[in-house]
């Protein structure tokens, strides 16, 4: 309760103190005092524009996640689950988790082409490999006596993996899913910033080159709006409906 | 009947025999403990009745029978119930599990469900998850899970070993209940000789490994009250005693 | 049954890098252009190239600056801020939600306002670089500090031990795990931060590289360059972790 207000307070006071210090003491075309990005908000939202650009981002988001997440855990369970494939695939694994998410946007548009499949693909791809380390490592980490009892019931094959193995390995494949949002978030903007347009990253670049900042907070704003509601999204999803996967019985009660 | 003849196990080609030419043989209706020194070999022998390790040499069969693989028929309790009970399935779910496996019918589950429930006291809290229970009754989970197949032959692997005094006792009486009520067999690995002359018809020690073999295998016959102050008690006690002291040399 | 042996594992890790080159050079022979999808003799003579150009190791070396310079300051900043918003609680309740939020907006939106701020020079560089750096090693450093046993402060406590020397002994030592955790993961992170301040507005680096081969179309260039910054990355953090070890932090990682 308290923590909550101190915590309101402290919002107020920094706005307060932003549009003091844009209005009096800095250029406010430099520090566009919050109001004015409120103000240019309101029309951006109003004329639809800032809109199209959330929607083309949000867009290849979800389509990239979506895509890049069923290949990563599938693999991912392949590679898990199989001790050859898991020895084959080290290497390799070790090798594209290392190349830089961002590196990748200019080779990508380059292969691909600046529309929308590049920014597919690489999305796509990224959430792939997280999600695939993560969900391997999820299944290799089973503890040895929860597949044991798996298999005193008489389960083995395609049945001991859809119902011990996979559901036992879920904390693993959400950790991968969650880092995913994140990479999908990045290297969106980063590729809308280098060759799109439209798109959140985009319009921010705009921004930059009419020398618009109030148009960048903008940009900026809706971006980590549009992180915290992914991430949000993500929780609830896991937190209401797939609460029982998270639970951890190891060691002590 | 489920009998070990001279098995051999080893778990590299050219490691050393951790057993060797074990024989057994354990009869139906039985309550069967081993106790052996720490390493000598006693989880192995339970993985090869359970189907999870193969022997190298010689043979391990029930009903004359090899096993080859794990099966319902027999039901592996684990040491760490946190570790073998399914997280993501409250008390019901984790029970019904391997009913559903089977493909068995709802209407058919739930009675057997519901029994097993309240045989080890777990009626009042179906409804929730593993990592809400405590040891004691996350290791009767474990055993209504089992029980709920109605296996000929329970394997227990140590399972009381990390539980509190009390609790031990209340589920070593728990166990003999069910095991006298079901008439299932039971193996029992324990390093607690006064635990398996409470529990056991049959007692067996095994020597020191490497080359483990069995050293001695008795009835237990003991009256009740199975307790220290029954003189029969104590002298089985005493020569069980003697026996794993010859193994464990000076330690 | 038997587990797979170590020898048929080294084997089976080579083969893999092998069938990983024979698919890459299949893959070039099928597209049919070689400037597209270069074979690997064609990058590693691009390679040899930009080493004896001396481009790739002026390059390099930029990037490394800005990483290292970027993350020195930053994880400075964010210690004394974590340690300071530890003592003084209000501090960090007030700052935490709004750090929380430019946390969760990608490093490379910043990118734009820090050059209509402060230029394409270096300082707007660093200070991008840096933020990220700051905001996580002052949240695992506050984590790290809240998560200190009070029996151990106690027990501190009756030894006598209080003010300086109790943060000094107790206090930075429990919360070192947090801190050092959070420094690695920073560390990792400043190399994307990188990669977004010089592709976007740099004269320099390897991430300018990248951007001026896609201009040229010299696909061998920038794979080059890609993997470069890749295993720049890598090298920085294995060495930060040494350096670690070699100052008797060890304990304190995992
Ligand atoms: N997977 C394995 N690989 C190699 N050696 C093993 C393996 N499992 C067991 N062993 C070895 O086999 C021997 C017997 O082990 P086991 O676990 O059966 O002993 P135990 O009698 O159950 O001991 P404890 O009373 O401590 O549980 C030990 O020497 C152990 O090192
Ligand atoms: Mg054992």
């Amino acid at each position: 309760m308290r923590t909550a207000a101190i915590r309101a307070t402290s919002l107020l006071l920094l706005l307060a103190l932003w549009e003091t210090a844009g209005r009096f003491w800095l250029d406010p075309l430099l520090l566009p005092p919050p109001s004015d990005v409120a103000t240019r908000f309101r029309e951006l939202s109003g004329t639809g524009e800032l809109w199209t650009h959330v929607a083309a981002s949000l867009g290849r988001v979800i389509v990239g996640y979506a895509v890049g997440s069923a290949i990563g855990i599938v693999l991912g369970c392949v590679i898990g689950a199989v001790p050859v494939m898991r020895d084959f695939f080290s290497l390799p694994i070790r090798f594209f988790r290392s190349v830089n998410p961002l590196a990748l946007v200019p080779l990508m548009i380059l292969w691909f082409g600046v529309g929308e499949l590049s920014k597919v693909i690489l999305i796509a791809y990224l959430v792939a490999i997280v999600v695939l380390y993560n969900t391997a490592l999820g299944i290799e980490t089973i503890p040895a006596d929860r597949v044991r009892a798996g298999r005193c019931f008489g389960l083995k094959g395609i049945g001991l993996f859809v119902r011990v193995i996979v559901p036992a390995a879920a904390p693993g494949i959400l950790t991968g899913l969650r880092l995913g949002v994140g990479f999908a978030v990045l290297v969106v903007i980063g590729a809308e910033m280098i060759g799109a347009s439209e798109g959140v990253g985009y319009f921010i670049l705009l921004g930059r080159q009419y020398v618009a900042i109030d148009d960048i907070f903008v940009g900026l704003l809706s971006l980590g709006a549009m992180g915290v509601l992914l991430n949000q999204v993500f929780l609830l999803v896991r937190d209401r409906l797939l609460r029982r996967y998270v639970r951890t019985t190891l060691y002590g009660s | 009947m489920l009998r070990l003849s001279a098995a051999s196990k080893r778990f590299h080609d050219d490691g050393p025999w951790v057993l060797k030419d074990i024989e057994l043989a354990i009869p139906e209706h039985s309550f069967f403990c081993l106790l052996g020194p720490s390493g000598c070999g006693k989880s192995t022998i339970l993985n090869m009745i359970a189907g999870f390790e193969a022997a190298n040499s010689g043979t391990v069969a029930h009903r004359d029978r090899p096993i080859i693989a794990p099966g319902p028929d027999r039901f592996v309790i684990f040491q760490e119930a946190g570790a073998a009970l399914f997280s993501w399935l409250d008390v019901r779910q984790n029970i019904e599990f391997g009913m559903k496996a089977q493909g068995r019918r709802r209407a058919e589950r739930d009675p057997v469900v519901d029994r097993y429930l309240s045989m080890v006291g777990l009626a009042d809290h179906v409804g929730k998850f593993p990592d809400e229970l405590s040891g004691g009754m996350k290791q009767r989970l474990q055993l209504a899970r089992a029980l709920a197949l109605e296996p000929q032959v329970l394997l227990m692997d140590e399972p009381f070993g990390a539980l509190d005094a009390i609790t031990r006792r209340r589920l070593q009486r728990a166990v003999r209940d069910i095991w006298r009520e079901t008439g299932s067999t039971v193996i029992f690995v324990t390093h607690d000789i006064e635990e398996a002359i409470f529990l056991g018809t049959h007692i067996a020690v095994m020597t020191a490994g490497p080359e483990a073999t069995i050293k001695s295998q008795m009835p237990c016959r003991v009256s009740e009250p199975r307790d220290p102050s029954n003189p029969e008690f104590g002298s089985l006690y005493k020569s069980i005693e003697e026996l794993m002291r010859e193994e464990m040399g000076d330690e | 049954m038997f587990p797979p042996s170590v020898s048929g594992r080294v084997t089976r890790q080579i083969l893999s890098v092998v069938v990983l080159i024979a698919l890459w050079q299949l893959v070039s022979w099928l597209t049919g252009d070689r400037a597209l999808v270069p074979p690997v003799q064609d990058l590693l003579a691009k390679l040899l190239d930009m080493m004896a150009s001396l481009e790739l190791p002026t390059h390099a070396l930029d990037s490394l600056r800005r990483v290292l310079v970027a993350f020195a300051f930053g994880a400075s900043g964010g210690m004394i801020l974590g340690f300071a918003a530890s003592a003084v609680r209000p501090l960090w309740t007030f700052l935490e939600v709004p750090l929380d939020f430019i946390r969760s907006v990608p490093p490379i939106g910043f990118v734009p306002l820090a050059i209509a701020w402060f230029g394409i020079g270096e300082f707007s560089k660093y200070l991008v670089i840096a933020y990220l750096t700051v905001i996580v090693v002052a949240f695992g450093t506050v984590a790290g500090v809240r998560q200190v046993d009070q029996t151990r402060i106690r027990a501190a406590r009756c030894m006598g031990l209080s003010g300086w020397r109790l943060f000094r002994h107790i206090v930075i030592p429990s919360a070192s795990r947090g801190i050092i955790g959070s420094l690695h993961l920073s560390l990792g992170l400043s190399f994307i931060s990188l990669v977004a301040v010089e592709i976007i507005g740099s004269t320099s680096g390897l991430g300018f590289v990248i951007m001026d081969s896609r201009l040229l179309l010299q696909t061998d260039r920038m794979i080059v360059s890609i993997v470069a910054i890749g295993v720049l990355g890598i090298v920085t953090v294995l060495v930060f972790d040494l350096l670690l070890r070699l100052m008797g932090l060890a304990r304190f990682m995992r």
